[in-house]
């Protein structure tokens, strides 16, 4: 029996004296010992000729890739006469210059060959060099996916676990003892896996070609994975993970059986496009790269695959099943992706209990001072009810839901919330959904291409994460809105104040503001939805600041980005604001800050974050903000609904922004006062006016808008939280300060200031409370049509129902197809050509109408004509006089209803063509991805 | 910045003045900012008008139905007003129920007795198209030994309103009801009487089939009333109603038959007229179809101004009920009107009573344009027009043939809350009334040998008000 020891080396200084100890360690040397080397430019040339003799060594360009280097020492040493056909096969002992065989390893790969006869290939159990401990093989096979399976966990010890002789489908190549004649008669490696995967490859052909593969757990390798931990680069690893997953890609292309080709083309695509989008997802775009990447490279060359394919069916013997065993079972993938998932959640979680713990720990050190000796040996985790108890800001978030849900005592119980500028929510979250993605919007009166308000997007995902309750979203945002705007305001502020009293009052002042405004009870969804993203997007934008490192102004800038385009899809007006914000922020720095922070790359993050919104909202800001039907900068909710009263001096000071169901302007004078008197502390001022600028700049947006008649919650909203901003900042310690003051005019004053800023927040939610929410907002049935009507409406869009309501001064019109008009509806109403033809058609019809005017009317997709209580008399009468309608039962008491004679039909409505909406959907998508992503916390990469 | 003196013999303590602080500055001038922005928004701003207003456009179709089957001196005139711009053209269609429809093309200002031989068709529909529509007014009028009677040929609506009709032996009335629309109508008849609703389960949801006519004797609904009071609600569909009156002045008299005018609905102040001059008997009845009592102020507007009748200054009505005052004394023969004002709304009617001859005065609408009163031959119409406002009102009164030539003519001023009268000269086939300023309200009193009768004037059709129609969200 002649065993050839072959050794491929390429710069492996730094491992190769101690792998030369373990060969000539070796208790059954091998017989010959051949190196090749591809190009070493360290001392490998030096090593291997001092201890082995300049004889062995055989030197290659750098280039040569492994194949092709057990090719050369092949060749250079010529089969053993004799040996090779008989008993006394020749072996080959491949070893790598970082693997360091254990002195016993070729005495028991060979002792086990001389058990098994029948065994061509036989591997070493392979640790993990330097530690020596870890397990890295036990022989190796390949999942449907592509990937490597050792059937071990990471870093698994070894403590004899796995030490049974068994068959496997391959063994790594570092320390593989093959039979010479089987290696040259497959061919040996193929030379299309450069570097990876040849070891995997060999062992699956040989196993097609009837040769068995063992694994020796008795003989040990110790292997640093040079190439594959990239700890070592040479020009034919490349990008490792790239050309491993090509390897991967290729090796089951080529070898896998014909029947299963197709199917496994297409897992292969799919699956290798979700990993990459996995990838993506957690923050590793260049993985997801090298994903596509190799994919790409393997796809394009499908001559590679096929010769690699013929080749194959050369050497095969066996049909493809008999080797199936030998493959991993087809559940692991999934069991992989499973046990990824769970690792995240358990990761992330460990975390958060993690920084949790921490804060808690540095918490009660500071609170605390050092911590006595007993109090050290009570448990640290205390539960939950008590850490609830103990912290005032956990307490009065349990107090303002409590009060919230006892302020919604008027409008609890079934039905759609409803009323003033809101419209009720669908019945499923999937409408959202559909009107969001949809082209053509054929559910809504005369049909329209608008896209759908961005806000929609929102509430869609939050609707879904409700399992669909889109009625849901709604509720939690008007019903428990103070308590969400408290806590994003109280972490907003905590960051800005410090923990405190003054932290507690500036959520406790911004929280009231949708109620107190009359937002919630005018059913404004825009300014409510603002008031609960409006601190979180402030509180994002403070790591912009240049002194933060550019890793977290980066994040903080998608983040940024990502708050500042939520808050701007329900208030459009957000965006605007901001860009004149971040236009001061840029000159004034061009103007006043250090040379230092001067630089491009330091207010780039505050540039992106602005200019990404309108990407982020992309079919509206395209397509929808320049034919939206009212102005493009009005917010979510009807616009022409509740009152746009005149505000004056003493509504802006006070925040309200109409009388309808806003509280008296005395409860919220106190914040405009402390916000003035804010600018008066001189150690604050400079955040003071940081806050004044937004003040100001909103302040001018809401006498803007209430000249051009618009609601102006918005606005107000922003130059409201600046002034609880302005007035917390400066009110930090303000007692100690009042009272080191001597006594004199400033005391008594700054006495009356504090006292009425403080008065606030607890005679609003006094407020709150006692008025409960009320008119116009209110829950009822999403519509009082007949349900027969609305039956046949959803049966077929084609069956629409035209409703006229009588406004005292005229009539306000609209056509109804499935359910009703639901809350995002209005964004897509079209004023057209259809509109208007249809909107004289009913003034006809409401004026004199002729039998002509009605079959006109069938055109419009109209099934069924009706008039909610209280019907107006002449009209009903016109109606009634009119041949083509017939009267329909109306159900409620002073409604009336027709049924149109004639076969509703599309006839008079205009037809979809195709537009540009689909693809901007595809690229907000891949922003909206983009931008998490980045906003995401950076991962480490892991080798 | 530190201060020094520089002239000597002063002296001058060294001050430290606070640095100016930039900060501070910014402060000031962002609290005056606010300031200027709070003081814009004191500046008001009006409220935006509605986008869409309401407009008027040209009547283009009008449908008249006269009902109830006529007698032989029957004859149904229908004219349009004269002198109207771009309203030429177009046709009358005369269609009598369960009779040969025909198709006129009438004159405008030229009067056309339109019933021929159809005038005992229990409803005749004057279907008037295009131009033919424009300020098209008909009526009804039968001559018989019983009297002189003038029927309103009105349009079908949901809503009628008739008061003093009754169900006793010497005061009969019928309902007539007529579906004169394509659609079947579903129709409520309330009854009130003295005291209050009558009950009556079979008034109720009552279906007229198109082209139904259908006659409710009341003696049926309310037996042995005297004084009741009708009110026709169409829930569904749209009738033309009229009450045919049957009246005899004392026991055993002959009865005198009138068609009592119909009020489209019930109202807080009216105007009730025009009062025959001279008559044996006149009874005011009201009805109040409130659930509140009514306490109805009276007045009298006579040919030098108004005056509140002494002893009947005041009815009151019970709440759903009918009620009654004798003005025989009250009114005297001169022109006159009476006007009622009530705190909740009521409806209203004036009986005379002269000579075994029955007519009723209505509430007669105020003329916010121009109205005829049609004077079959052989009767002569005196107009009597009451100045319903605070002010003098003033109307010009033309007198037209047959043919349309104007045979008479004069400007009337009535002097606040008076009543003035006109006789034109002539052969008068009907009288055009053209308001100018005031508000003027009236009709003309019909005489003949046989009888009396009186005709509201109410504003010709001349443009319908086109609603205005938004697009409405919700």
């Amino acid at each position: 029996m002649t065993v050839t020891a072959l050794l491929v080396s390429h710069d492996g200084a730094r491992w190769l004296p101690a792998v030369l100890d373990g060969l000539l360690a070796q208790t059954r040397a091998p017989d010959r010992t051949v190196v090749v080397d591809t190009g070493s430019q360290d001392a490998t040339v030096d090593i291997v000729t001092s201890r082995l003799g300049a004889a062995v060594l055989h030197q290659a360009p750098s280039r040569t890739s492994y194949p092709e280097a057990v090719h050369l020492g092949l060749q250079a040493a010529p089969p053993v006469d004799g040996a090779g056909e008989g008993d006394e096969p020749e072996w080959l002992w491949l070893l790598h210059d970082d693997s360091r065989p254990d002195p016993e390893a070729l005495a028991q790969l060979l002792r086990a060959a001389a058990e098994n006869p029948s065994v061509s290939i036989l591997g070493p159990k392979i640790r993990e060099w330097p530690s020596l401990r870890r397990l890295l093989e036990v022989g190796v096979t390949l999942s449907g996916t592509g990937r490597r399976e050792t059937g071990l966990e990471r870093g698994e010890y070894d403590q004899g676990q796995h030490d049974r002789l068994r068959e496997v489908l391959a063994v790594s190549s570092a320390g593989m003892l093959v039979r010479r004649d089987v290696f040259e008669s497959l061919g040996g490696f193929d030379p299309q896996l450069p570097m990876f995967g040849n070891d995997v490859d060999l062992g699956w052909r040989a196993a097609r070609a009837g040769h068995r593969t063992l694994v020796v757990p008795d003989a040990v390798v110790f292997h640093v994975e040079a190439a594959h931990r990239a700890v070592r680069r040479t020009p034919v690893t490349g990008n490792h993970r790239r050309e491993e997953r090509r390897a991967a890609l290729y090796t089951l292309l080529v070898n896998g059986s014909r029947a299963a080709l197709p199917f496994m083309l297409v897992r292969l695509v799919l699956g290798s496009l979700l990993r990459a989008l996995g990838l993506l997802l957690v923050r590793a775009p260049r993985e997801a790269l090298d994903e596509l990447v190799a994919l790409a490279h393997t796809y394009l060359r499908p001559d590679r695959v096929l010769r690699g394919r013929r080749g194959r069916r050369r050497t095969s013997t066996l049909p493809p099943g008999e080797v199936r065993h030998l493959l991993a079972p087809f559940w692991l993938p999934y069991r992989h992706g499973l046990d990824f998932v769970s690792d995240l959640a358990t990761a992330v979680v460990l975390q958060a209990a993690d920084v949790s713990a921490a804060r808690r720990t540095s918490r009660a050190a500071a609170e605390t001072g050092p911590v006595p000796a007993e109090a050290e040996e009570m448990p640290a985790d205390v539960g939950l009810l008590a850490r609830l108890l103990g912290s005032p800001t956990a307490l009065a978030m349990v107090l303002l839901v409590l009060l919230a849900l006892v302020s919604a005592r008027g409008v609890l119980g079934p039905g759609f919330l409803s009323g003033g500028a809101l419209l009720p929510a669908p019945a499923d979250a999937a409408a959202w959904w559909g009107l969001y993605v949809e082209d053509w919007h054929y559910g809504v009166g005369v049909g329209s291409d608008l896209p759908a308000a961005p806000y929609l997007l929102p509430l869609a995902m939050a609707g879904t994460v409700l399992l669909g309750k889109a009625w849901l979203v709604l509720d939690l945002l008007f019903l428990l809105g103070v308590p969400l705007a408290a806590w994003g305001a109280w972490r907003l502020l905590r960051r800005l104040t410090g923990r405190g009293w003054v932290t507690l009052w500036g959520a406790g002042a911004y929280a009231i503001f949708p109620v107190v405004t009359g937002a919630v009870n005018q059913g404004r969804l825009g300014t409510v939805a603002a008031a609960v993203v409006l601190p979180w997007l402030a509180h994002a934008a403070l790591f912009l600041d240049p002194r933060h490192t550019g890793d977290r102004r980066w994040r903080a800038a998608w983040r940024t980005a990502l708050l500042l385009a939520l808050l701007s899809s329900f208030a459009p007006l957000a965006w605007v604001v901001a860009v004149v914000v971040a236009t001061l922020c840029l000159v004034g720095s061009l103007v006043l800050a250090a040379p230092r922070r001067r630089g491009l790359t330091v207010w780039t993050p505050l540039v992106v974050a602005v200019a990404a919104v309108p990407v982020l909202l992309l079919p509206w800001s395209v397509l929808g903000a320049p034919s939206a039907p009212g102005p493009w900068y009005a917010e979510a909710g009807l616009a022409s609904a509740g009152d746009s009263a005149d505000l004056g001096a003493w509504d802006l000071l006070t925040g309200r922004a109409g009388e309808l169901g806003a509280a008296p302007g005395w409860i919220t004078v106190g914040i405009g006062l402390a916000a003035v008197a804010a600018l008066v502390r001189r150690d604050t001022r400079r955040t003071v006016l940081g806050a004044w600028v937004p003040l100001l700049i909103a302040l001018a947006t809401a006498v803007f808008l209430d000249s051009r008649g618009e609601w102006a919650g918005f606005p107000l909203l922003v130059a409201y939280g600046a002034a609880v901003t302005a007035a917390a900042t400066a009110g930090t310690g303000v007692s100690t300060l009042l009272a080191g003051r001597s006594f004199g005019w400033r005391q008594p004053l700054g006495l009356l200031v504090v006292a009425s800023a403080v008065l606030a927040p607890l005679a609003g939610l006094l407020w709150w409370v006692g008025s409960g929410v009320s008119a116009p907002l209110d829950r009822v049935p999403p519509h009082g049509l007949p349900a027969y009507m609305t039956d046949a409406a959803l049966r077929d869009a084609d069956n629409g129902i035209l409703v006229v309501r009588d406004e005292g001064d005229g009539f306000g019109f609209n056509v109804v197809r499935g359910e009703g008009v639901r809350l995002g509806d209005d964004s897509v109403t079209a004023s057209g050509e259809a509109a208007d033809s249809l909107a004289a058609l009913v003034g006809d019809l409401a004026t004199a109408p002729t039998s002509e005017q009605i079959a006109e009317l069938s055109g419009y997709g109209v099934e069924f004509v009706y008039l909610p209580p209280p019907a107006d008399p002449v009209l009903s009468g016109n109606l009634d006089a009119v041949s083509g309608l017939t009267s329909a039962s109306a159900v409620r008491p002073h409604a009336r209803a027709w049924q149109l004679e004639a076969e509703p039909s599309r006839a008079a409505l205009p037809a979809p063509d195709g537009s540009a909406h689909p693809v901007l959907l595809l690229v907000q998508a891949v922003a909206l991805v983009g931008a998490a992503v980045l906003a995401a916390p950076t991962r480490k990469v892991r080798r | 910045m530190t201060v020094t003196s520089s002239s000597p013999g002063r002296r001058v303590a060294k001050r430290r003045r606070t640095p100016l602080d930039p900060l501070g500055v910014v402060s000031v001038l962002a609290v005056a900012a606010a300031a200027l922005v709070l003081t814009l928004a004191q500046v008001s701003h009006p409220a935006a008008e509605p986008q869409v207003a309401g407009g008027v456009v040209r009547v283009d179709r009008l449908t008249a139905a006269c009902v109830g089957g006529g007698g032989q001196r029957s004859e149904v005139l229908s004219v349009a007003a004269p002198g109207i711009e771009g309203a030429d053209g177009g046709t009358l269609r005369i269609a009598p129920a369960g009779g040969q429809e025909r198709e006129v093309r009438p004159e405008r200002g030229v009067v056309r007795d339109v019933a021929g031989a159809a005038a005992d068709a229990p409803a005749l529909v004057v279907d008037a198209g295009k131009g033919a529509a424009v300020a098209r007014t008909t009526s009804r009028f039968d001559r018989d030994s019983s009297g002189l009677a003038a029927q309103e040929c009105s349009s079908s609506r949901s809503r009628w309103w008739f008061t003093g009709a009754g169900a006793s032996l010497d005061h009969t009335s019928d309902l007539v009801l007529a579906n004169v629309d394509p659609g079947p109508a579903v129709v409520d008849v309330v009854v009130r009487g003295a005291d209050g609703e009558v009950d009556s389960v079979g008034t109720r949801g009552m279906t007229i089939a198109p082209g139904e006519v259908l006659t409710m004797p009341l003696v049926d609904v309310a037996p042995q009333s005297e004084e009741l009071s009708i009110q026709v609600d169409a829930e569904r569909g749209r009738v033309v109603a009229a009450v045919d009156d049957s009246f005899a002045a004392g026991a055993g008299g002959s009865p005198g038959g009138e068609w009592i005018p119909s009020q489209e609905e019930p109202s807080r102040t009216m105007v009730l007229g025009p009062l025959p001059q001279r008559a044996d008997r006149r009874t005011l009845v009201v009805a109040n179809p409130t659930g509140r009592e009514a306490l109805v102020d009276l007045q009298v507007s006579g040919q030098s101004g108004s005056f509140a009748p002494a002893g009947a200054e005041q009815l009151r009505v019970p709440a759903g009920a009918v009620a009654t005052a004798d003005l025989t004394s009250a009114v005297g023969s001169d022109p006159s009107a009476v006007r009622l004002s009530s705190p909740v709304p009521v409806t209203a009617t004036l009986r005379s009573v002269e000579a075994g001859e029955v007519s009723y005065a209505a509430v007669v609408p105020p003329l916010s344009g121009a109205a005829i009163a049609l004077v079959p031959d052989g009767v002569s119409g005196a107009m009597h027009l009451t100045s319903a406002g605070g002010a003098a009102a003033t109307a010009s009164l033309s007198a037209h043939a047959a043919d349309g030539a104007e045979v008479d003519r004069t400007e009337l001023s009535v002097p606040p809350g008076a009543t003035a009268a006109w006789s034109p000269r002539g052969r008068v086939a009907y009288v055009l009334v053209d308001p100018g300023r005031g508000r003027l309200a009236g009709g003309a009193v019909l005489s003949s040998g046989s009888g009396v009768t009186q005709v509201p004037l109410r504003p010709l059709p001349v443009d319908l008000r086109r609603p205005a129609v938004v697009p409405a969200v919700r």
